[in-house]
């Protein structure tokens, strides 16, 4: 054991961290959590791989290329 | 390729071996003996360390055939052979893992219980991890990459520091298998398909498409969950904070790894079309992978916690650049991924070092630590530094190339990644040492607490060397990485045709 003092807890602060921890258990949809998940579960993904695909193409067609397919977007060729 | 397989540390199958003979002497000595016993495993692990160190030495960077190759017949009248060898993908992994698994011991020294058991599952985790790297033949890099879960789990459930590390071990455990079902399924339809699972023959064999999608996604399902991804990264930051610092080390060193390593030995080598079709999915998981687990890490008061978030976000990135499929990428990938297991599992062990003084990882308790441990502070400010990728250490070179190699695919990707890693990561790395060392000291909890004593100095060191030379001269590393890295890439065509190439659109 290396040198160190004996440890007296804060009964706030060890409250604060276990409801911090087990927030899992008190989580409940309601409208501004369904929306808080929709927006960043749903929405944000899926416009950045919409974001991620349009920029392949773009580079396709600015190489003079068919454009690539991929997951979820048809292409020229695959 | 058939080989005499003797068993002596200075072949594959001995290096193996050699962590089981330390826990064979382990179980025959008597339970009143047991320093001796945790003696023992340090020895063994150290010598294995040694022994992988010749395989660096006499390992032939320019060429990226398998070497050091082994096959022994393990059913008699039959052609069933476990076939053993490293490359330049696997030799710096099972070096990482032989390097990490004396700290774990050295690290438990004073405060570890039961440590016959601890000895055992140590030294068996570093078996089959060393196994899982240099195993050639599909069905039994399953077999051991499912094995490692076993003493993981027990890793996690015995020696944890709480009452939620059962449900962290059950997490961490079924998070891990569940995925893994898939790889068995893509085994099969491989082995119907070709009659064999010797990854040599695996990786010249070219399948069609359709069946190149569905194995990429079966292989994907089970390393995904590795790395971890985006959302299945839920049972890492649980299962650090609930093992013990070993336990940290070992699956913040080299555990994650496993999945990257599978991505790149099978889904990028055997399935190159399918690659380029899913590469804009992995670069918008990887994405937000980034970015989500760093602003994550930045509400953290938990310390472990708040490493594993980062843990998550390092190993996207090293994800992001194996997926910008050219040379500079990859490398800079698997350099990533060899920094990241230095520098993540030092701040471990700084954790470590703090815990076993104050008995708390919450944050709140911590301010002022460099007024009482100066010398802590300093490691830890230094692997702070490394893990934000100071340039001079290693993590600054592994970043460099991947955003070199993604920017070369996309920059508008380059870019994201960079501020999700290297903005909101400073900030975060930033905050969480000056909350822990500056401002003032809190006398409840750091008062009376003495600075690190030398067996921790010892565990230090060679962390600081490994991130220093790795930042200073990386091409003792990449020269090793680089032919194997270019096999790859060739065999899978990965860059773009010309237009004349596939004709009018």
């Amino acid at each position: 054991m290396v040198g160190g003092m004996e440890f007296k807890p804060n009964k706030h602060l060890e409250e604060w961290l276990y409801m911090r921890e087990n927030q899992a258990e008190h989580f409940r949809f309601n409208k501004q959590t369904t929306k808080t998940a929709v927006i960043w579960g749903l929405i944000v993904p899926f416009l950045a791989y919409r974001f991620i695909v349009s920029e392949f193409h773009a580079q396709d067609v600015k190489a003079g290329r068919p454009r690539r397919e991929f997951l979820g977007a048809k292409g020229d060729y695959k | 390729m058939i080989s005499s397989a003797l068993c002596s540390p200075f072949n594959l199958t001995g290096l193996i071996l050699c962590p089981i003979a330390g826990v064979i002497l382990a179980g025959l000595i008597p339970e009143d003996r047991v320093r001796f016993v945790y003696r023992i495993g340090l020895c063994t692990s150290l010598f294995t360390f040694l022994c992988s160190l010749l395989f660096w030495i006499r390992f032939h960077a320019s060429t990226a055939d398998f070497q050091a190759v082994e096959a022994i017949r393990w059913l008699p009248d039959s052609d069933a052979y476990i076939v053993i060898g490293i490359d330049g993908l696997s030799l710096f992994f099972v070096v990482l893992t032989t390097f990490l698994i004396p700290t774990c011991f050295l690290v438990g020294w004073s405060s570890i219980p039961q440590r016959k058991e601890y000895t055992i599952v140590l030294l068996v985790s570093e078996s089959i991890l060393i196994a899982v790297f240099c195993m050639l033949d599909l069905l039994l890099f399953y077999v051991f990459f499912e094995s490692v879960l076993i003493p993981l789990f027990l890793l996690i459930g015995i020696w944890g520091s709480r009452e939620r590390k059962i449900k962290a071990a059950y997490q961490f455990f079924l998070y891990t298998l569940l995925g893994s079902v898939f790889m068995l399924l893509a085994i099969l339809i491989i082995f119907s398909h070709t009659g064999t699972t010797d990854v040599p023959i695996l990786l010249t064999i070219e399948y069609g498409e359709r069946r190149q999608l569905l194995l990429w996604m079966s292989f994907f399902a089970s390393f995904s969950g590795k790395v971890p991804m985006v959302p299945v990264h839920i049972w890492l930051p649980e299962a650090h904070v609930e093992a013990p610092t070993a336990g940290s080390v070992i699956l913040a060193g080299i555990l994650l790894k496993l999945g990257t390593y599978g991505l790149l030995r099978f889904n990028i080598s055997m399935c190159p079309v399918a690659t380029l079709y899913f590469t804009p999915l992995i670069y918008g998981l990887t994405l937000i992978a980034i970015v989500y687990t760093s602003l994550t890490t930045l509400r953290q008061i938990d310390l472990k916690r708040n490493i594993a978030y980062s843990s998550v976000a390092h190993m996207n990135l090293a994800t992001l650049g194996m997926f910008s499929l050219n040379i500079e990428g990859i490398e800079g990938s698997l350099y990533l991924m060899l920094s990241h297991g230095l520098v993540s599992s030092a701040l471990f062990l700084c954790v470590a070092g703090l815990y076993d003084r104050c008995k708390t990882r919450l944050l709140t308790y911590y301010g002022g630590l460099v007024r009482t441990m100066p010398i802590l502070s300093a490691f830890f400010l230094f692997f702070t530094l490394a893990n934000m990728s100071l340039p001079g250490t290693s993590s600054f070179i592994g970043e460099f190339l991947v955003f070199v190699g993604v920017f070369a695919r996309n920059h508008s990707i380059a870019g994201m990644g960079g501020v999700g890693i290297m903005i909101i990561g400073a900030a975060y790395s930033l905050w969480l040492y000056t909350r822990v060392a500056c401002g003032q000291l809190k006398p409840q909890t750091l008062g009376r607490c003495t600075d690190v004593q030398r067996r921790e100095a010892f565990i230090y060191l060679p962390f600081i060397a490994g991130v220093i030379w790795m930042g200073v001269y990386p091409d003792v590393y990449l020269e090793c990485l680089h032919a194997s890295l270019t096999t790859v890439v060739q065999q899978g065509a990965f860059e773009l045709p010309r237009s004349e190439d596939v004709g009018p659109c």
